[in-house]
């Protein structure tokens, strides 16, 4: 098959692989309809994280079409359309059945790496380095999902992929973030950044009540989409001083919520300002620093 | 002073932690045999997918 493989900073190349294989009872194998790319992906190809090896296949936010099952398998069949979880949780240990899925220790089968680093382990992701487990990703043709039963949803007919794709990863990223924000009824929430994750944020922040969501980025499209499609007040961090704009809009007291939902490499001075310090050095100052909250 | 050499208590928790996964899910969790791009691993049959798949596995063979 053909596969998207990780080969130095900068350096991907789509590559010809071996196609996966059952390698326990419990996992299944998915031909890939869509694998988005990710925020995340950006600091795999940027150098960020370590233990990547030349040779991985990255991606970890998709969804398909299940082709093969293991004997242990018993909720997934053949010809299903499923979206995967990025994540792999066991089902079985103690944070997942706490639903820290995050957290399980049992599905990164390098946990020896991050409790080294770290002092405790994560739980498994795909093609998101050996120290997540070392899982080839999604960018292939075939992959191999561990703990099918559970980390594999079926979708609902009529229901497309496109729109399913997004449950993978950046539904529950900006969900997540919503609910740790702990948004109340009449709440002014400002987001920063209008991705795939910004817009799940805001949808979440109004199904929790927010009164009023501010999507704060730079790009025309986005703002357009963040007013029109999410009912969001927008603002342009190239052109306003964004700390002076919130605190106009909100009669002076700023947002009482703030989300952070900006990729690492899209920092720009947009969003930190540089500013002399009494010292005479050049300090960064990020403009979050409002944040009553932030996540 | 220390009885054993601290690399034996890392074997010895890395064996716990295994037989914990069997216990939990009846089966250990590996990458062992999946693909890669490395060359080296699809020419050669035996299948070990990273440099830390390989030092488990010689991990295995020293409690052998």
């Amino acid at each position: 098959m053909k596969a998207l493989c990780y080969n130095g900073v900068g350096d991907l190349r789509t590559e010809q692989v071996p196609d996966p294989t059952i390698l326990n009872p419990k996992d299944a194998i998915l031909r890939v309809i869509l694998s988005s790319v990710c925020g995340s992906d950006l600091h795999l190809l940027n150098g960020y994280v370590p233990t990547m090896r030349e040779g991985d296949i990255i991606g970890h936010e998709f969804m398909g079409e299940v082709v093969e099952t293991g004997s242990g398998v018993k909720k997934l069949k053949k010809g299903d359309r499923v979206v995967v979880c990025s994540i792999l949780g066991c089902g079985e240990c103690q944070y997942c059945q706490d639903t820290q899925w995050a957290l399980c220790d049992n599905s990164n089968p390098h946990a020896w790496i991050p409790e080294k680093v770290y002092g405790d382990l994560p739980a498994g992701i795909f093609g998101y380095s050996h120290a997540f487990g070392g899982y080839a990703g999604s960018h292939a043709d075939y992959i191999r999902v561990p703990y099918a039963d559970l980390g594999c949803f079926v979708i609902p007919e009529g229901l497309p992929d496109e729109a399913a794709v997004f449950a993978s990863d950046a539904l529950p990223t900006g969900f997540m973030a919503a609910d740790l924000a702990d948004i109340q009824p009449g709440n002014v929430v400002a987001i920063w950044g209008y991705g795939g994750v910004g817009q799940m944020a805001i949808q979440r922040a109004f199904l929790l009540g927010a009164s009023r969501v501010i999507a704060i980025d730079r790009e025309p499209d986005r703002l357009r989409m963040a007013k029109d499609i999410s009912g969001a007040e927008v603002l342009d961090f190239s052109k306003v001083d964004v700390q002076e704009a919130l605190r106009e809009m909100t009669g002076g007291r700023g947002p009482d919520r703030c989300i952070d939902c900006v990729g690492m490499e899209a920092v720009s001075e947009g969003l930190v300002r540089r500013e002399k310090a009494r010292d005479g050095a050049a300090r960064w100052r990020v403009s979050i620093r409002l944040t009553s909250r932030r996540v | 002073m220390k009885l054993f050499n601290p690399a034996f208590a890392q074997m010895i928790k890395q064996d716990l932690r295994r037989f914990k996964q069997l216990l939990e899910t009846g089966e250990i969790t590996t990458i062992k045999g999946q693909p890669s791009g490395r060359k080296s691993e699809q020419q050669s049959d035996k299948k070990s997918s990273s440099n830390y798949a390989e030092a488990d596995e010689k991990h295995e063979s020293a409690m052998l």
